[in-house]
């Protein structure tokens, strides 16, 4: 008893591992896709971190998410589908924004948080997107957006945008990446909503960042 | 003095949340998503708090679940404070076991009416 | 243009009181470090001697810099400036003591048919952490002698890993060891040079191991422990998730995973359930139920 050595690999045999030699044979990206309909969450996400490796796979795994029952392995789909990145990927979680599913609308908006400049071509798109919520989405992605126009864009949804909670994103948005220019559109702001507090606060505060922060 | 906990993502509208509670004498402290939430909740002794519904890697309906399935922050009333007014919204709201609900934006005469009463303290 | 900061006196802030804001609700997004205003003073300091070594004079330029770079080196080079890591044994003894006092009894009543413990640090750096786990389980933990226990220690970096085997430690290093532990298990081998006894240096396995690679990390499973602390700091958020993933993957259910104090899983992953215990709040794998 007491402290012993062992090497790795020599874990206890577990039924629920994927034996050895099946991981061996079939690794290339059909064996491996084969596998989303694994019954064993352990070998779903096995082969979904390994899948990782081969982009062409974004549209089987982007069709697997939202039938994924377990959050564990969807954790797993989308950090792998964060690190293949690019334009399928991109387009295909921007289905996803409207999925009633919280944990899956959460989990798309973090992963294309993580890729703003596919997103800039959509961007357009997405403020002006029917649902408030997919367009509050669109702000917080703007945040991380490394793009010059992105204080322009949030000042021209302020002087059209009819829902008050999504114009609070954008005040919050403005008063981190928000320009002595933009104070104008804040102001203006406040007389298409007279008597909010919320919005007064929000606006007093992001021109008071930007003012004083220059 | 009461202690209240405020769980947004977004840093503005914990500001003015703050800023609306402190005035009513209450300690704040902030959390920016659901698992932050719980980890301060577990940590220190909260009389309240107000838990916004989207938020990344923990949102508020889990916070609210977790609070409840733990020993100790079991009792912690909690406000959802969720952008949605449907009914549905409300209701899953009850089942998740918050005690309240309020619409954002939330003018700053209903959070104080609100959490006041539900903290046991009179208003002055 | 180098800053001279010797003409600054403690009147002149270096940066603007809005701009320090910016900056710290940015960086406690990242991060989830946050910086109370009176700390203004300290980090603008930090922050302002990284900023000139970067080659920016302006905080503004600076800060615009550092959301957009695409790469985000630049963010993760000032997040390791802004963390202190220093490695000595006895590091965050309250986790220590949450080892010892819940977590492994909590195992231990999970048990399994097999009657052996796994634990592993990662990163072990120069072997300050798998030895104090060792040292805490032998003298602090009552039901040591009734399994036995297999510590694995594993780093990225060959060089402290050698040093790690070797297993020399200087004053610094061993200064919150209690006595009685040092007298028993380390023997001075030279002026302010204490070695650790060989039978512990024998016990640890060590390996060379990059985190990041699926295909090393494979083999690491079945684990009840890890200790990973301030290292997850200096990932970007897709490390971060993989690390965490594969940690998830490594634990037996039910296993615990330790990370720094500063840390949190509130940044990086939902898998993992969070527990509260005297000692310290610490993460758990889902399951057994």
């Amino acid at each position: 008893m007491g402290l012993v050595k062992i090497n790795p690999p020599n874990h206890p045999q577990d039924p629920n591992d994927p034996p050895e030699d099946h991981r061996a044979r079939f690794r290339g990206p059909g064996g491996l896709l084969e596998q989303l309909s694994d019954p064993r969450a352990v070998a779903r996400r096995w082969a979904i971190r390994e899948l990782a490796a081969f982009p062409e796979s974004a549209n089987a795994l982007l069709a697997h998410l939202p039938m994924e029952p377990d959050n564990s392995v969807r954790e797993v789909m989308l950090t792998t589908l964060m690190a293949i990145g690019g334009e399928t990927v991109v387009k295909g979680l921007i289905a996803y924004l409207r999925s009633e599913d919280v944990f899956l609308r959460n989990g798309v908006v973090e992963v294309l948080q993580a890729l703003p400049n596919e997103l800039a071509v959509y961007m357009d798109w997405l403020l002006r997107d029917p649902d408030p919520d997919v367009r509050i989405f669109a702000v917080d992605i703007l945040r991380e957006l490394a793009h010059p126009e992105a204080p322009a864009w949030l000042e021209a949804i302020l002087a059209q945008e009819t829902e008050i909670n999504v114009c609070g994103s954008v005040v919050d948005c403005l008063s981190e990446i928000g320009a002595p220019q933009s104070i104008p559109a804040l102001q203006n702001l406040l007389t298409r909503f007279p008597g909010q507090p919320f919005l007064e606060f929000a606006v007093s505060m992001a021109i008071e960042r930007i003012q004083n922060g220059k | 003095m009461k202690k209240i906990l405020i769980v947004d993502d977004m840093n503005t509208v914990r500001m003015y949340h703050r800023q609306i509670l402190l005035q009513s004498g209450f300690e704040i402290e902030e959390a920016c998503n659901g698992m932050e939430g719980l980890e301060k909740a577990m940590q220190d002794r909260f009389d309240l708090a107000l838990v916004d519904v989207n938020m990344p890697k923990m949102d508020g309906y889990r916070m609210i679940q977790e609070l409840r399935a733990n020993e100790e922050t079991r009792h912690l009333l909690t406000i959802m404070i969720s952008t949605e007014s449907k009914p549905l919204d409300r209701e899953k709201a009850w089942l998740a076991g918050a005690n309240f609900y309020l619409v954002k934006p939330v003018s700053p005469a209903d959070l104080t009416m609100a959490v006041l009463l539900m903290t046991g303290v009179t208003p002055s | 243009m180098a800053f001279d900061t010797s003409v600054q006196t403690s009147d002149m802030p270096l940066i603007r009181r809005e701009e320090f804001l910016k900056f710290r609700d940015f960086f406690y997004r990242k991060t989830g470090i946050y910086y109370e205003e009176h700390k203004q003073s300290t980090i603008e300091l930090r922050l302002f001697k990284h900023m000139t070594e970067m080659g920016f004079d302006d905080f503004r330029l600076y800060f615009n810099h550092l959301r957009f770079q695409a790469s985000g080196l630049d963010l993760q080079s000032l997040i390791n400036r802004m963390t202190v890591n220093e490695t000595f044994f006895m590091r965050e003894e309250n986790q220590l003591q949450c080892l010892v006092n819940s977590a492994l009894d909590e195992v231990m009543r999970i048990r399994r048919a097999d009657n052996l413990l796994r634990l592993w640090s990662i990163p072990c750096s120069t072997g300050e952490e798998p030895y104090s786990l060792a040292l805490y389980l032998l003298e602090r933990w009552p039901k040591v002698d009734h399994v036995n226990i297999a510590i694995s220690a594993s780093d990225i970096d060959s060089n402290v890993l050698e040093q790690a085997k070797k297993g020399v430690y200087g004053p610094r290093s061993v200064n919150n060891i209690p006595k009685a532990w040092l007298q028993r298990y380390f023997r001075t081998i030279g002026p302010g040079q204490f070695q650790i006894a060989k039978e512990l240096r024998d016990s640890i396995d060590f390996s060379l191991l990059n985190l990041s690679d699926p295909v090393q990390t494979k083999h690491f499973r079945g684990y009840d422990v890890i200790f990973c602390r301030n290292l997850l700091i200096y990932f970007d958020q897709e490390s971060r998730r993989r690390a965490a993933e594969t940690f998830y993957d490594a634990l037996n259910p039910g296993g615990f995973l330790f990370l720094g104090h500063a840390e949190s899983m509130s940044r990086i992953s939902s898998l993992f359930k969070v527990r509260h215990f005297p000692d310290a709040i610490i993460y758990q794998k889902p399951g057994p139920t």
